[in-house]
């Protein structure tokens, strides 16, 4: 079981450039109903890639274990991956954070109390903290 | 999922094209993740334009941010007290 494909190295900050698409766009919707469908949007690919790490994450323990030829073995495995682990934890971290933050701004911009600058630069830093998760979790993978 | 086969998001618009960039940045990890496959990435694209779609007028909220967050550190708990079970299943105490 691998956790990235080869494509996934394709389009680097390629989220940040879609959304600045979006947000150029004359699609007839305000700049904060654009901003909140991309950041839904952005949830909803974080909130997919943190269900399938949880997935990968019980399997490879597990894998660890089975593979261990003594309990000291799988302990020192189990503590070195848990520690590796920890990059990729704080991806998601900084993900649902930056999530946070842009999600802060888009009311403050209905309210007149943001700018449209302001928003796009907290949305495009969202979406490079959600590409993050894609580099933390390709370092986890290697050797 | 290969190159020349077509985009699975071709026709859906401006959003199809931020689910194509986010799943060439985050969402193939949720594909290939449970399968290494073309068909599970599609399922994934598919999956985050549906949900996007779906939460047209959904607001995301810090509160949901920081509950979404809390999943991640729920499952991982978990899964550490299952392999943590296993190892204790497979190696008991006091035998090794």
């Amino acid at each position: 079981m691998r956790i990235l494909s080869s494509r996934a190295g394709g389009a680097r900050h390629a989220g940040a450039v879609a959304i600045m698409l979006i947000l150029a766009s004359a699609c007839g919707h305000s700049t904060a109903e654009r901003a909140q469908q991309t950041l839904a949007t952005a949830m909803a690919a974080t909130n997919a890639a943190r269900d399938s790490f949880l997935a990968w994450d019980g399997a490879h323990q597990q894998q660890l274990v089975v593979e261990a030829p003594n309990r000291g073995e799988a302990e020192l495995k189990l503590t070195a991956y848990r520690a590796r682990r920890q990059t990729v934890v704080a991806a998601f971290t900084t993900a649902y954070a930056a999530l946070a933050a842009a999600a802060t701004a888009v009311p403050l911009l209905e309210a007149g109390k943001a700018n449209e600058a302001e928003l796009v630069a907290r949305i495009v830093e969202a979406v490079q903290a959600v590409d993050m998760i894609k580099r933390a979790l390709a370092a986890l993978e290697g050797p | 999922m290969t190159d020349d086969k077509p985009d699975p998001t071709q026709d859906d618009g401006l959003l199809g094209l931020l689910a194509t960039a986010l799943f060439h940045g985050v969402g193939a990890v949720a594909g290939a993740a449970t399968a290494d496959t073309a068909a599970s990435a599609i399922v994934v694209v598919r999956a985050i334009v549906g949900a996007a779609r779906g939460a047209a007028t959904h607001q995301v909220t810090v509160e949901e941010a920081h509950a979404e967050l809390r999943k991640l550190i729920v499952g991982l708990t978990a899964n550490d007290a299952a392999a943590d079970e296993a190892l204790d299943a497979k190696f008991p105490l006091g035998e090794d």
